[in-house]
C-alpha cells in the first residue's frame, strides 16, 4: 500500500451500495444471495444453516465448506433472517451461546451432509446444535458473512 | 464478526472435536502437494476412534486380506455426486486390486474422504484401524477435474485421459510412500522425488496404455498445476517442471520408443534424454533390492495379466459431462485486512455475460475487517485498484503486468477498459491477479 497524491476523492454519495450494474441492489426481491468467509485460524470450516423453506416452515442443512481464508457464495435464501453454526477441522466452533434468546436449537449431522425440516428430535446420527441468527439488511441483495476468531 | 464459542459447546461436539484434533496432531503424512510432515504420537495410540467409516475389501481373485478401502461420505452435499461417480468407477477397489500384491507388514486402508483441504496423502493415525492410510480428498479430485482441459481447448490430451492418468499416479505416488514407510525401506534424496519416481516405475510395469495413460496424466498434472506460480524451492518436493521432467525422464528410460513423442517434440531435452536409460535402471535396481522381495510374484503376474484403466462408454460420458461444467470462470471476494477503514475497490474484469470485453467497474466497498463477495467473472486473471481516502493499493510504474485504466474518483463507474480517460476520471496502475488453474475462485486480502 502507499499514498494517493491525486486529488482527495469523495465517495459518500456511494453509501455501501455496490457498484456496477451486474451487481445492482433489487429492494423488491424476497431473496438474498449469501457469501460466507473464513478470515480466522481455524482450517477447514464447514457451515450449516436453518433458513426459510417458506413463509412458515425452516429448512436445516449442511455442510458448506468455507475455503481458509477465503470466501464462497453459498447459495439464494429466502430474506430477512438467517441461522448458522460452524466447525472446524483443527476444533473451532462457532455456535449460540446458552444465554442468547435469539437463537435456534436444531439437530445436525455432525459426520456428513444433511437436509431436514426445522424442528423433530434428533435423529441416532445427529446432534443437537444453537444457531446463532443473522439478520439482513433490507436493502442488501448478497450479505458477505465473516468468520473470525484466534486459536 | 463472531468468535468461536470454544468453551460453551455441547458435549457431543468437545468430543468429536478432541477426536478430531487427535486425528488432525498425529499423522505422518506424506502428502502430495503440500509441506507437511507430522511425526506421530506415540503415546496417545490408545485414543480410541468413533467416527470411522465402514472399510470394505474386494472379493476377486486379486485380494490382499491387508488393504481395506472406503468411500466416506462427504459434509457437502456437492461432493456426493463425485461419491457417486467415483464408487461407479470402482477407483478403490481397483487399487486395492492393484496394490494386492504387495505382502505388507500392516494394514493399510485406501479411503477417499472430504478433507477441508485440497490434497491426496499418506498418513499414519496411531489408534486408527487401520492406522496406515491413503487418503484421497475429493477437493484434489474437483481440483483435477477444474485442471483438465476444457472443452474446445487444444490439447494433446484427452480429458479422460489426464483425470484418470492423474488420479491413479497421484494413488501410486501415495503408495510410494506407503511402501517406504510399511517396508522400512531406506531412501537416498527426496521422499517425494522417491515416491515420484515408484509412481513412474510402476505404471511401466503394465501394458502401454496403461503406462501411457499414467504418464501423460501425471505429467501434464505437474506442469499444469504444480508447476503454477514461483517455485517453492525449499518444499520438500520438486518444482512442478522438475517433477514433470522427472516423470518423462523415466518413462523415456523405461521404453524409449513408447514415449519417442517426448523427445521429438521437444518436451523431454535431448541432453536430458541421454541419460533416463541410465536413470530408469537406478530405479529399477532400487525396487528389485527393496520391495521387490515383498511382491507376491504369482499375484504380481495376474495384476499384470489383468487390463487396467480401460473406460466403458458410460464412464467416458459421465467424464465428459463433468468436462462440460468446467468452466472458464472464478469466483471473487475481497476482504479488508489493513488497519485503513473505508476502502473501495475497482476491478477490470471480463464480465460472463460479455467475455471478450474487459470492463473497469467501481466502486465495491469493503467493509473494515471483513469482506466483501463480489461476484463471477471471466477467464484466469483480473486487475484491481483499491483506495481510501490517500491511501492506495495499485502496481507500481514498473510493474509490467499492470494494467492502467481510468477510474471516476468521485463517483460509481462502468466503463470499457482502455478507454480515454473523461472528466472526472483519473488513470491509474491496477495490479494484476492470476487465479491458479486449480481454484474455482479467489479472494484478495489488503494489508497495510
Amino acid at each position: 500500500m502507499k499514498a494517493w497524491k491525486s486529488a482527495a476523492v469523495i465517495l459518500a454519495s456511494l453509501g455501501a451500495a455496490f457498484a456496477g450494474s451486474s451487481h445492482a441492489q433489487q429492494k423488491q426481491n424476497p431473496t438474498f444471495e449469501l457469501a460466507m468467509c473464513n478470515l480466522s485460524d481455524f482450517q477447514g470450516m464447514f457451515v450449516a444453516l436453518r433458513h426459510k423453506r417458506d413463509v412458515q416452515k425452516w429448512a436445516v442443512d449442511g455442510w458448506y465448506a468455507i475455503p481458509d481464508g477465503g470466501c464462497t457464495l453459498i447459495g439464494s435464501f429466502l430474506r430477512d433472517t438467517i441461522y448458522y453454526v460452524a466447525e472446524s477441522n483443527d476444533g473451532g466452533h462457532w455456535t449460540a451461546a446458552d444465554t442468547d434468546k435469539t437463537a435456534a436449537e436444531e439437530c445436525v449431522d455432525p459426520d456428513k451432509t444433511f437436509r431436514r425440516a426445522s424442528g423433530g428430535s434428533c435423529a441416532a446420527d445427529q446432534i443437537s446444535a444453537r444457531f446463532r441468527l443473522i439478520t439482513v439488511p433490507a436493502n442488501l441483495s448478497r450479505l458477505t458473512f465473516t468468520l473470525t476468531g484466534r486459536k | 464478526m463472531v468468535a468461536p464459542d470454544r468453551h460453551k459447546i455441547i458435549r457431543a461436539y468437545a468430543a468429536r472435536s478432541f477426536m478430531k484434533q487427535i486425528r488432525s496432531a498425529l499423522r505422518l503424512r506424506k502428502d502430495v502437494m503440500k509441506l507437511h510432515l507430522r511425526f506421530a504420537a506415540f503415546a496417545l495410540a490408545c485414543a480410541a476412534v468413533s467416527d470411522q467409516p465402514t472399510f470394505a475389501q474386494t472379493s476377486s481373485e486379486l485380494n490382499n486380506s491387508l488393504i481395506t478401502f472406503s468411500y466416506s461420505p462427504p459434509k457437502s452435499a456437492k461432493y456426493l455426486p463425485m461419491m457417486d461417480r467415483l464408487k461407479s468407477f470402482q477407483i478403490l477397489e481397483q487399487l486395492s486390486q492393484f496394490l494386492s500384491p504387495l505382502r505388507l507388514p500392516h494394514r493399510l486402508a485406501l479411503e477417499v474422504r472430504e478433507c477441508g483441504f485440497v490434497n491426496a496423502q499418506f498418513v499414519t493415525w496411531p489408534g486408527a484401524d487401520p492406522a496406515w492410510r491413503i487418503e484421497l480428498c475429493y477437493e484434489f479430485i474437483q481440483a483435477i477435474e477444474r485442471v483438465g482441459p476444457k472443452q474446445g481447448e487444444q490439447s494433446e490430451f484427452t480429458y479422460e485421459d489426464v483425470v484418470v492418468g492423474s488420479v491413479v499416479g497421484v494413488l501410486l505416488h501415495e503408495g510410494g510412500h506407503a511402501v517406504f514407510n510399511m517396508l522400512n525401506v531406506p531412501v537416498f534424496g527426496r521422499e517425494e522425488d522417491a515416491a515420484d519416481e515408484m509412481s513412474t516405475f510402476i505404471a511401466l510395469q503394465f501394458s502401454k496404455d496403461v503406462a501411457l495413460t499414467i504418464v501423460r496424466g501425471y505429467s501434464y498434472l505437474a506442469k499444469k498445476w504444480f508447476a503454477f506460480g514461483a517455485p517453492l524451492y525449499s518444499d520438500e518436493h520438486g518444482t512442478g517442471l522438475q517433477r514433470y521432467y522427472n516423470t518423462l525422464c523415466v518413462a523415456y528410460g523405461a521404453d524409449p520408443v513408447l514415449f519417442k513423442d517426448f523427445v521429438d517434440k521437444g518436451d523431454l531435452p535431448k541432453h536430458r534424454a541421454a541419460n533416463c536409460a541410465s536413470e530408469y535402471e537406478q530405479i529399477k535396481l532400487a525396487f528389485k533390492e527393496t520391495v521387490l522381495p515383498f511382491v507376491d510374484q504369482n499375484l504380481m503376474k495376474k495384476v499384470q495379466a489383468k487390463e487396467w484403466l480401460k473406460l466403458t462408454p458410460t464412464q467416458v460420458t459421465a467424464l465428459r459431462q463433468q468436462q462440460q461444467k468446467q468452466q472458464q470462470t472464478f469466483s471473487f471476494a475481497a476482504c479488508n485486512l489493513s488497519s485503513i477503514s473505508g476502502v473501495y475497490l475497482a476491478l477490470t474484469v471480463r464480465d460472463v455475460s460479455d467475455p471478450q470485453k474487459w470492463q473497469v467497474h467501481g466502486w465495491f466497498p469493503l467493509p473494515d475487517e471483513g469482506c466483501n463477495y463480489i461476484g463471477t467473472f471471466y477467464g484466469d486473471k483480473l486487475f484491481y485498484f483499491a483506495f481510501s481516502g490517500n491511501n492506495v493499493w495499485s502496481a507500481p510504474d514498473t510493474d509490467r503486468t499492470a494494467s492502467k485504466q481510468c477510474v471516476d474518483t468521485v463517483h460509481a463507474f462502468d466503463e470499457a477498459a482502455g478507454d480515454k480517460c473523461k472528466p472526472g476520471q483519473v488513470a491509474v496502475n491496477f495490479r494484476r491477479w492470476v487465479i491458479g488453474p486449480a481454484e474455482t475462485g479467489f479472494t484478495l486480502k489488503l494489508h497495510d
